[in-house]
């Protein structure tokens, strides 16, 4: 079953997903990874991720220490077997640079990671309505060659 | 008994032909001859006393009858250089030659014993030798003056010798005097012009000895009274021996004076002052002596002249020493303000002045751009006024001087005692930027070396005639007027203005010097912030997260206690994470680019008030705008902030009704608060609320980051930021955000724009 993959080194963040996740529930499966090289390292299937299922949608986080966000968006948007996975960003940051950054490096939307409580709900249900509900997302093919 | 003197006879003291009065004193004979067959024409009608025959045996008669030939051509020979010693009638007596109306005028005068040559040689020989001596010179002006007034003493042994010296506007002074123990003195005392009336300077000039042995001595007549020639007296203008107006003689017996004799002081043949000297009895003065006075006085003159021009290379040399201060390289240290406090006494040596005030605007160093008070000058707010007054007014080569400036701004108009002469250089054509220099009524810088309040006894005549009186007229005559500006004054103002515009150039590059390593540190600065509030910020959102999954799994079993200290701590997190927020946005307004555009206020703060409209709504709170508020150029973007920030203040900080928020704005040219005296900002917002207030020293620190004067839970918190947030925001703009309160009054939030840097 092709997750939803969920890149955020905040534990507490991820976990309140998480839980909105389960409690939606959400229809596919959120798998979660702390940061950007296990990311990278999921979406080639290195090491640990062998054998990784290829998301539907990825949930990136921009400030992340080590390999940032945007590096992983750079990777993959520069992937022609990657590029087509969309990649909602999900920050705590509303700088315009950084929300144009993340536009031009090929990001399909930019969520604002709102204040805890309600709000994240609503956020989250949203992000539910548009990509699992009234999107189509890319068929999960192709697998690297 | 003298007959005396009334108002109408004073006023036509300009007008009297003193020097055809037609008569001579009686201390010696006058006789006018013509000059081709040496044939007697006039002869004063004293005559027969000295020469043994009356006027009318000698009208008429050739000259040798008095006077032998070769005596004659001795006189002729001798008298370009004084008086020559000639025996007339079996008496020795000087005599003295001129010519006048065609005529050649001998004035015969006898010798007493006491006039002994040599004497007079010596004394004098002593006076001129300390006038020119290097000790003198070193000494100074007023050194060089009181040796004169000795020297003259000391040869004719009068009781008061005064070195009187006359003003741009032919007032005179008394700058020097030498007295007899136990005689009054005049030293200090100004006269008006109308003392010495405009023909007796005229006569002064051309004549420059005068005698009056005696007062009160009967005016001797001439015979003829009229010549048959000119239908007039003959012309005495070069006598020695003329008799003097009945005006001046009254005077001098107002002031107890028997006998007077005065020397002209001529600089490049104008007349610059007098020695003035008296007697309390009658009291002649040789000839021979009288001469000697002539050529101290003209020693004195040269001795003067060298003095003034050393004078003034030295005050060139000090204005060039200071515009050196001013131009060297390396002030950039420090501000301009610091620069020109240090050399405040050269600033107002410069024009001679008492005060200086420099309105330099807000890049010269001082807060809001306040002018930079040296010395005696009006108030801040005087000068702010007087400025923008001055503003207004075309300045020909930017230049401004007047020395009653009562007469021309009202304003100022009771401010003689600090500012009756102004003069001014404009050092902006764009801006209001002025160099100021004031000085007082010149009746406040005079002193009186005498005892002004000694009883003055009561003389007969006209009080007007009196030294003392005379003073009173004179002071009354320059009320609320300074002493004049000279070119010199005006020529240093405008050399000032090349100095202080180079000073703020090279400030202004040495402000953008620092201003681009304020930039990378800011830039760093901004980095460290935002890296440190996303990283501070992530533990709480933590905290807040299992909190709130603790109240969601465990809310109903944790009971009340466990419930309100899990909110508690919510708060406090929440809290913190505000102000975290509230500091990296802080961080970030040093990297702002501003959007400038042409901004409708009433829109501006018609949106914020809407977006506030419910918290208003629920503070009853009504909202004041008396009038629209217009349109002005900023970034809307960031003084919707401002605004948003000011107004929600203004209505969170009160607790008694009626709740209100005032806002509106002062425009070009509109009185202002006393609060907003010191804003040249074309228009001026404010947002005025009648809550609570603020005292006064707290009113620069609710600026600060995170200051808080309330506690966090009060007044609905807040993270102390905004303020701070508005006042760069503002800052940015090139405006000015403060406050004007008091606790229990209100307060009113004053702020201006700058305007779009071009370029």
């Amino acid at each position: 079953m092709s997750p939803l993959l969920l890149v955020e080194d905040s534990d507490p963040d991820a976990e309140a997903l998480e839980r909105i996740a389960r409690r939606m529930p959400l229809p596919v499966p959120v798998v979660r990874v702390r940061d950007g090289e296990s990311a990278l390292d999921y979406l080639y299937q290195r090491g640990a991720y062998a054998e990784a299922a290829r998301p539907v949608l990825i949930l990136l986080d921009m400030h992340m220490p080590g390999i940032s966000g945007r590096d992983v968006l750079a990777r993959l948007k520069a992937d022609p077997h990657l590029r087509s996975i969309p990649v909602i960003i999900f920050s705590s940051s509303l700088a315009a640079e950084d929300v144009d950054g993340a536009y031009a490096e090929g990001a399909n939307s930019y969520l604002f990671k709102p204040e805890v409580g309600p709000q994240l709900q609503a956020t989250a249900e949203a992000l539910h309505a548009f990509w699992f509900k009234a999107a189509r997302l890319p068929t999960a093919e192709q697998q690297g060659a | 008994m003298s007959p005396s003197v009334s108002d109408a006879d004073l006023t036509v003291c300009d007008r009297e032909p003193i020097h055809l009065l037609g008569g001579i004193q009686p201390r010696g004979v006058l006789v006018a001859f013509e000059p081709a067959g040496g044939t007697i024409a006039v002869v004063s009608a004293n005559a027969a006393g000295l020469l043994g025959a009356g006027p009318d045996a000698l009208v008429g008669q050739p000259l040798t009858r008095l006077l032998p030939r070769d005596a004659l051509a001795r006189v002729e020979a001798g008298v370009a250089l004084g008086p020559v010693n000639v025996e007339v009638g079996g008496r020795r007596c000087s005599a003295l030659l001129h010519e006048s109306d065609g005529l050649r005028v001998l004035e015969l005068e006898p010798l007493s014993d006491a006039d002994e040559d040599r004497a007079v040689d010596e004394s004098a020989l002593g006076a001129v030798h300390r006038l020119v001596s290097p000790l003198a010179r070193v000494k100074g002006a007023p050194a060089l003056l009181q040796e004169a007034a000795n020297a003259v003493r000391s040869l004719i042994g009068y009781d008061r010798v005064m070195v009187y010296r006359f003003h741009a506007d032919f007032h005179g002074e008394v700058v020097a005097e030498s007295v007899r123990d136990g005689v009054d003195r005049f030293m200090g005392l100004h006269f008006p012009a109308s003392d010495i009336p405009v023909q007796a300077r005229a006569l002064y000039t051309r004549n420059t000895l005068r005698l009056i042995a005696d007062v009160d001595a009967e005016v001797v007549g001439l015979v003829p009274a009229t010549l048959p020639g000119t239908g007039r007296p003959l012309d005495l203008s070069g006598a020695a021996l003329r008799s003097v107006s009945e005006i001046h003689l009254e005077y001098l017996r107002n002031m107890g004076v028997g006998a007077s004799f005065s020397v002209s002081l001529l600089k490049d043949g104008r007349l610059w002052g007098l020695m003035a000297c008296h007697h309390l009895s009658p009291r002649s003065v040789s000839a021979a002596r009288r001469q000697a006075c002539e050529v101290l006085a003209r020693l004195l003159s040269l001795q003067l002249d060298a003095e003034e021009r050393g004078m003034e290379a030295a005050a060139q040399a000090r204005r060039a020493s200071l515009l050196n201060v001013l131009v060297v390289p390396g002030l950039g240290e420090r501000s301009p303000v610091r620069v020109l406090e240090a050399q405040a006494p050269l600033l107002m040596d410069l024009t001679g002045a008492t005060g200086v005030a420099l309105v330099l605007g807000a890049s010269a160093g001082l807060p809001g751009g306040a002018p930079l008070l040296l010395g005696e000058t009006p108030t801040e707010a005087e000068v702010l006024r007087l400025v923008s007054w001055l503003s207004e007014q075309a300045l020909p080569n930017d230049l401004f001087h007047v020395d009653r400036l009562g007469d021309v701004y009202a304003p100022l108009a009771a401010r003689a005692e600090v500012a009756a002469g102004l003069l001014a250089v404009r050092l902006d054509p764009a801006v209001p930027h002025f160099a100021l220099w004031f000085r007082p009524e010149v009746a406040r810088s005079v002193t009186w070396a005498g005892n002004p309040n000694k009883p003055v006894r009561p003389e007969p005549g006209h009080a007007r005639l009196r030294p003392r009186a005379s003073f009173d007229v004179w002071r009354e005559e320059v009320r609320d007027a300074s002493l004049p500006w000279s070119a010199q004054d005006l020529e240093a103002a405008r050399a000032l203005k090349g100095a202080l515009v180079g000073v703020m150039l090279r400030h202004a590059e040495e402000v953008a010097r620092l201003s681009r390593e304020l930039a990378r540190s800011n830039a760093e600065l901004d980095a460290f912030g935002g890296t440190v509030a996303h990283d501070l910020k992530e533990p709480l959102r933590g905290i807040l997260q299992y909190s709130s999954f603790l109240q969601e799994d465990f809310g109903p079993t944790l009971g009340d206690a466990g419930r309100s200290q899990l909110d508690a701590l919510m708060w406090l997190a929440k809290r913190t994470h505000d102000l975290l927020d509230s500091l990296f946005e802080y961080s970030r307004l040093g990297r702002l680019e501003l959007a400038w555009e042409e901004t409708d206020h009433q829109a501006l703060v018609g949106d914020v008030v809407r977006t506030l409209g419910a918290r208003l709504e629920e503070g009853r709170v009504e909202l004041r705008l008396p009038r629209r508020l217009p349109t002005v150029a900023c970034d809307p973007v960031r003084i919707r902030q401002v605004w948003a920030n000011l107004i929600s203040n203004a209505a969170k900080y009160q607790t008694a009704e009626p709740r209100w928020v005032e806002v509106g704005y002062f425009g070009p040219g509109e009185a202002r608060p006393e609060a907003a005296r010191h804003v040249t900002a074309p228009y001026l917002f404010f947002v005025k609320d009648p809550g609570i207030g603020i005292a006064p020293q707290f009113h620069e620190a609710i600026f600060e980051l995170f200051r808080r004067l309330h506690p966090a839970q009060a007044f609905g918190g807040g993270s102390g930021a905004g303020l701070a947030i508005a006042r760069r925001l503002v800052a940015l703009h090139g405006g000015m955000l403060w406050v004007d309160s008091a606790p229990g009054c209100g307060s009113t939030f004053y702020f201006t724009l700058g305007e779009e840097p071009r370029g």
